[in-house]
């Protein structure tokens, strides 16, 4: 029965499993981006560290470069100037590394900012020299010339005049005309700006002084007035331009470039003011990200917890509990109790299909054990009427037999006397039929147990002997035996059936061999302190078995198929029975055999040794007909619901000289008569209505005055169990029906022994 | 004047029509001419734009080289260097000391075309007899080079510099963080050193300019007096930039620009939210869609004068080619697109048939605009709707608080300005 995909147990299962396996996966998978995140964030988070730190180094060279600046507006020294340019070189350089460094946009575009400030900074400073030294040569010497040239006009003047008037006065404007140039000085160099009116001051002064010279003095040097303009302006003229050299150089280096360096500060504090955001927020992402990282780390977990706890529980009450239950109610029905439910029949799914395979179990096992029940009820119904059935043949064959006993023991002519003999051997073939029947089906139930009582070979042998010597002689074949004495060994084993077994084998024998020999060749195999082990062969000449039946035969024995075995031997059971009780016997029949040139039956018997006491060296011998009577009277007691069986048992004590003989018809008038007479033995016949056998039995048992009483039970009934319930009722005795006058001559001597003990 | 020049001259104009200022701006052709002569203008970006270097190329046939530079730079390059141009441009407070470094020659009058055209405010401090002559350097006082060299307001025909462009400036801010003010009403200078702005204000790093945006707002918070605010003294000075320095370190200024595009960065990024502005500057800004508007204070405004002046080193053909070039300046295309930028020509009559109507009405009459009119960039800086801040040519230029200035104690205000700026 195919269970549908969406019912199966294996798939939801599989399915569950999938569902975790993607959570993890899934897990796993964001992990790692926010994990390659963080690190994104962490490297750009570094990169900005670096960018700062460059971005500082930046703003000191700056710092460095304006105060070289100022150094070098001092000095003008050459090598502050090249420290300069190296300054700017570097932060150039600085620049690119750091644009260099960065992808981000907005760095970029203020790093490009703050290099064009450089660049222009450095045009700057290429032009910063010149006007250095302009500056300087008006300073220093253009205007110092200018001063001397007139000064020495002024000097020589003074020499070549004499009057103290104008002395006075040419002295005067060259006191004026130093004052102004030193005023000057003051101006450009020292940077005392309240001086430049005093240059003019001064040198208006001069002029002043200069047109009060008198008319004798300008006689003599007619030039004298052009020659001070001249000077004055010229003077004035380069004191403007070394002004506007000062001015040129000062807005260059504290106004242009100053302004360019303010802006490149500006620009670095808002590049570090930027990283430092952008740096921060890094910081944040990243702290954002791991607690989001750890959240969904925390509920992941959280989830996949959850999910294998309700798989677990889905696992548990849905699957487990359920295999459980199946698997208790097999244990159940293994221990024979069939009454327990299958829980889950109604599943769609492979417990449903377990459940389904439990209740079909039971009921075969349901209907074996029925079956099995049923068997058993056939097999006792056959028993029982098999039982009855022996009874009931046994009982009119006892009157035969015991008639025809009892008739042989009176007056007969030659002629009765053989037609009693032909009564007598029918008689005894019928009895034979009825307990080989009887045997087949005892084997068959299994109801036969081999018997353990010591005896020896050598004694069967003889027996044999006894029986088949005359029929052979009158067949002219030759009967060959184990010499006599030649097996000692005593064995402990079941003389009856070994002996049975031995007979039907050698009557077969006998039966199909016309001409020749019939042998019993008994061969020791092993032997050990336990066990004998003997080869037992009966060997003929006869007609032989054709290789087909052997086949069948043989198949027969091992399978104990008795249909087949049936087919041959001369009651057509002989050899079934002789097969089964080899088969009790741990053996098996065996067969070798050609057409025309006889057959060989044997068999290998293991026998376990008796232990070694006296044995009865003498073995039972046929006792003459006198030596079976007792050396008593006895009085007996007959209890039996059978005329004819009391008549039986009547005749055939008779013949034993037993003249004291009471009968009874059933249990009941047994107790009375015992409580009115004494009896030595008592028959008591098993099947009588009113009171059977076993309840007189018991009955006389419980009796204070008479449980003494010897009881010796009969019966139609041989099997063992009704044996056994005969002693357990407490009889001493038992005998089966049909009786044999030796059996009860024997069953007297025991009485005598038991009295006599 | 050639008369070669001025038919071709004559004739190109024709060719084009007022305002169509892009279609003409290609690279220019060659021109047959007898010699390509060179001029190289130094200057700054106000009005070195290389549509009126190609404009005027195409129109005189000369080569024109532009070598624009922040002010600073510029001037001292020209003081030190003039063999290195043959027109300098800049404004008024150039003058004293180009003058004093002899790096300018006399330009003399007669050579002058539109002399005559050029109103009075160059020629005598004033737009208007009735308007006082603000303190400080005002044009004339400087325009006439005198026999003795000297320079004065006494009109000879030998000018150290050709007026043309001008302008009166104040500071721009971004009405996105400050509430737009009233003219010559709530706007005052005052706002560029109140801490409510603190941080984000920003200075013109030029000592001759933005001292005296420092001034008037110290003086419009009340925190100091000037005697006379265009020549200020030595005492004056320290206290003046011991409030500016204590100011500066107390985080008060975002930036200090050097050029004018630097200038709309500041403002664009947000660096600054009120600061020193020349005109273009607040016009690029608002193209940029930032929102500024040029101040009108109530204490007047920092007027300038434009100057062009020639070289002491510039002779012969580079000098005749000079002359062409100042005089194209004033010949009425330059002055119609310098007027789109907010500046005004000495000369605007001669300009007013290159603008259209709602232009002149616009930069020129101080009425308002009936469409939007764009910039020389071709973006609209002008919403319709819009007055001009500060009304017309006449209002403005009536309400000058100072002019641009070299004081006497320049050198000690350029130390002190260096303090200031490393402070």
């Amino acid at each position: 029965m195919q269970i549908a995909p969406r019912n199966s147990l294996e798939v939801k299962s599989v399915v569950a499993l999938l569902l975790l396996l993607a959570l993890v996966g899934f897990l796993l998978y964001t992990i790692e981006n926010d994990i390659e995140a963080l690190f994104e964030e962490v490297n750009s988070a570094e990169e900005i560290a670096r960018t700062n730190v460059n971005v500082l180094d930046l703003n000191k060279t700056v710092e460095s470069m304006q105060r070289n600046v100022s150094v070098y507006g001092v000095s003008g020294s050459k090598a502050i100037f090249d420290k300069l340019t190296n300054n700017n070189q570097l932060i150039q350089r600085r620049l690119l590394e750091l644009t260099e460094q960065t992808d981000d946009e907005q760095m970029k575009s203020i790093i490009d900012d703050l290099f064009s400030l450089t660049i222009r900074y450095k045009e700057n400073l290429t032009v910063l020299p010149k006007r250095y030294q302009i500056k300087s040569d008006f300073a220093n010497k253009i205007l110092p010339a200018a001063y001397q040239s007139f000064d020495l006009t002024l000097t020589s003047a003074l020499e070549r005049t004499n009057g103290s008037g104008d002395r006075a006065l040419l002295l005067e404007s060259m006191a004026l005309w130093a004052k102004a140039n030193h005023a000057a000085s003051l101006f450009l160099s020292n940077k005392e700006y309240s001086q430049r009116r005093n240059v003019v001051t001064y040198i208006a002064a001069m002029e002043g002084i200069s047109a009060q010279l008198s008319a004798a003095f300008l006689q003599q040097n007619p030039e004298w007035p052009e020659m001070v303009i001249q000077a004055t302006t010229n003077y004035q003229n380069n004191f403007e331009k070394a002004t506007q050299a000062n001015r040129n150089y000062a807005a260059l280096v504290n106004v242009v470039m100053a302004g360019d360096a303010v802006e490149f500060t500006t620009l670095v504090d808002k590049l570090t003011d930027y990283t430092s955001t952008k740096f921060n927020r890094m910081q944040q992402n990243i702290t954002e990200l791991s607690n989001e990282n750890n959240k969904l780390l925390g509920n992941s977990l959280i989830a996949a917890a959850v999910l294998c706890i309700l798989f677990a529980l889905v696992f548990h009450f849905y699957i487990t509990r359920a295999i459980k239950s199946l698997a208790n109610t097999f244990q159940q029905f293994i221990q024979g109790d069939f009454s327990a439910s299958v829980a889950g029949g109604q599943r769609p799914d492979e417990i449903g299909l377990l459940a389904q395979a439990a209740i079909k179990f039971r009921d075969l096992s349901q209907r074996l054990i029925d079956a099995k029940t049923d068997a058993e009820n056939t097999s006792r119904i056959k028993s029982e009427f098999l039982a009855n059935m022996s009874h009931e043949i046994r009982t009119p064959m006892n009157g035969i037999l015991g008639m025809a006993q009892t008739l042989s023991h009176s007056e007969l002519t030659p002629q009765q006397r053989e037609m009693l003999g032909v009564i007598n051997s029918s008689g005894k073939s019928l009895l034979a039929i009825l307990n080989d029947i009887l045997d087949l089906s005892k084997l068959e139930a299994h109801k036969v147990e081999l018997e353990s009582a010591p005896f020896t070979l050598d004694e069967i042998c003889f027996e044999l002997q006894n029986m088949f010597a005359s029929v052979a002689e009158q067949k002219g074949i030759t009967l060959k035996l184990p010499a006599r004495g030649s097996l000692q060994a005593t064995v402990l084993s079941d003389q009856l059936r070994l002996k049975q077994v031995m007979i039907n084998l050698l009557s077969n024998a006998i039966k199909f061999t016309e001409k020749g020999t019939v042998s019993v060749i008994i061969s020791e195999q092993a032997r050990s302190e336990q066990s004998i082990t003997y080869t037992i062969t009966i060997r003929d000449t006869g007609i032989g078995i054709p290789s087909t039946a052997i086949d069948s035969l043989t198949e027969a024995f091992t399978q104990a198929d008795t249909s087949i075995t049936r087919s041959f031997g001369g009651t057509g059971l002989g050899l079934a029975i002789t097969s089964n009780i080899l088969n009790l016997f741990n053996t098996q029949l065996e067969i070798s055999s050609r057409l025309g040139e006889g057959a060989a039956f044997y068999f290998t018997l293991r026998l376990p040794l008796a232990p070694v006491i006296e044995s009865a060296a003498e073995h039972p011998v046929l006792q003459t007909v006198d030596e079976l009577i007792p050396d008593r009277q006895l009085k007996v007691l007959i209890v039996d619901d059978s005329q004819i069986n009391q008549m039986v048992i009547e005749s055939l004590l008779a013949t034993l000289k037993q003249q004291s003989v009471t009968c009874v018809m059933d249990g009941r008038e047994a107790l009375n008569a015992l409580q009115s007479s004494a009896f030595d033995i008592v028959f008591m016949d098993m099947q009588m209505p009113v009171m059977d056998g076993i309840s007189a039995t018991k009955a006389i048992r419980e009796d204070d005055r008479l449980n003494r009483q010897y009881i010796i039970g009969l019966s139609a009934n041989v099997m063992l169990e009704d044996r056994q319930k005969c002693l357990d009722a407490g009889m001493n005795d038992f005998l089966g029906k049909p009786l044999l006058r030796e059996e009860l001559s024997a069953a007297l001597n025991r009485y005598i022994e038991f009295t006599s003990a | 004047m050639s008369t070669l020049n001025s038919s071709r001259r004559r004739f190109i104009k024709g060719a084009v029509s007022a305002g169509a200022t892009g279609a003409l701006v290609a690279k220019a052709p060659y021109v047959f001419a007898r010699n390509r002569v060179t001029i190289r203008v130094l200057g700054t970006h106000v009005t070195l734009q290389e549509e009126l270097r190609q404009r005027a190329m195409l129109e005189l046939g000369i080569n024109i080289e532009f070598s624009p530079g922040g002010s600073a730079k510029v001037l001292q390059k020209a003081a030190a260097a003039p063999e290195s141009f043959d027109l300098y441009e800049q404004w008024s407070d150039s003058i004293n000391i180009l003058w004093q470094a002899g790096a300018i020659q006399p330009i003399e009058t007669q050579r002058l075309t539109y002399w005559k055209e050029i109103n009075s405010l160059s020629k005598e401090g004033r737009i208007d007899p009735d308007v006082a002559v603000a303190p400080g350097d005002a044009p004339n006082k400087i325009l006439f080079v005198q026999d003795d060299g000297s320079l004065s307001a006494n009109p000879t025909d030998k000018i150290t510099f050709m007026p043309y462009v001008h302008n009166v400036d104040s500071f721009g801010y971004n009405t996105q963080f400050i509430p737009a003010g009233t003219p010559y009403g709530t706007e005052s200078w005052g706002w560029l050193l109140k801490d409510d702005f603190k941080g984000k204000v920003g200075l013109v790093n030029a000592p001759t300019i933005g001292i005296f945006d420092a001034i008037l707002a110290a003086q419009a918070n009340g925190l100091m007096k000037f005697r006379d605010i265009g020549n200020l003294s030595i005492s004056e000075i320290d206290q003046l930039f011991d409030i500016l320095i204590e100011k500066k370190q107390q985080g008060h200024f975002g930036g200090f620009w050097t050029s004018v595009p630097q200038s709309v960065d500041f403002m664009v990024q947000q660096r600054v939210h009120l600061q020193s502005m020349f005109s273009p500057g607040v016009s690029a800004c608002k193209g940029e869609g930032v929102p500024v508007i040029y101040a009108a204070p109530k204490e007047g405004y920092r007027a300038w004068h434009g100057v062009m002046c020639l070289s002491s080193q510039t002779t012969g053909h580079e000098k005749d080619a000079a002359y062409e070039y100042m005089n194209w300046w004033l010949s009425g295309y330059p002055g119609a697109f310098i007027a789109r930028q907010g500046y005004y020509i000495s000369n605007p009559r001669r300009s007013r048939d290159l603008m259209s109507d709602d232009e002149w009405g616009y930069w020129y009459a101080g009425k308002a605009a009936e469409a939007a009119l764009t910039g020389t960039d071709g973006k609209v800086s002008v919403a319709p709707g819009e007055v001009r801040h500060g009304g017309s040519y006449l209002q403005r230029l009536s309400n000058i608080a100072v002019w641009n200035t070299v004081m006497p104690n320049y050198d000690y205000s350029l130390d002190r300005w260096h303090e200031f700026l490393i402070a």
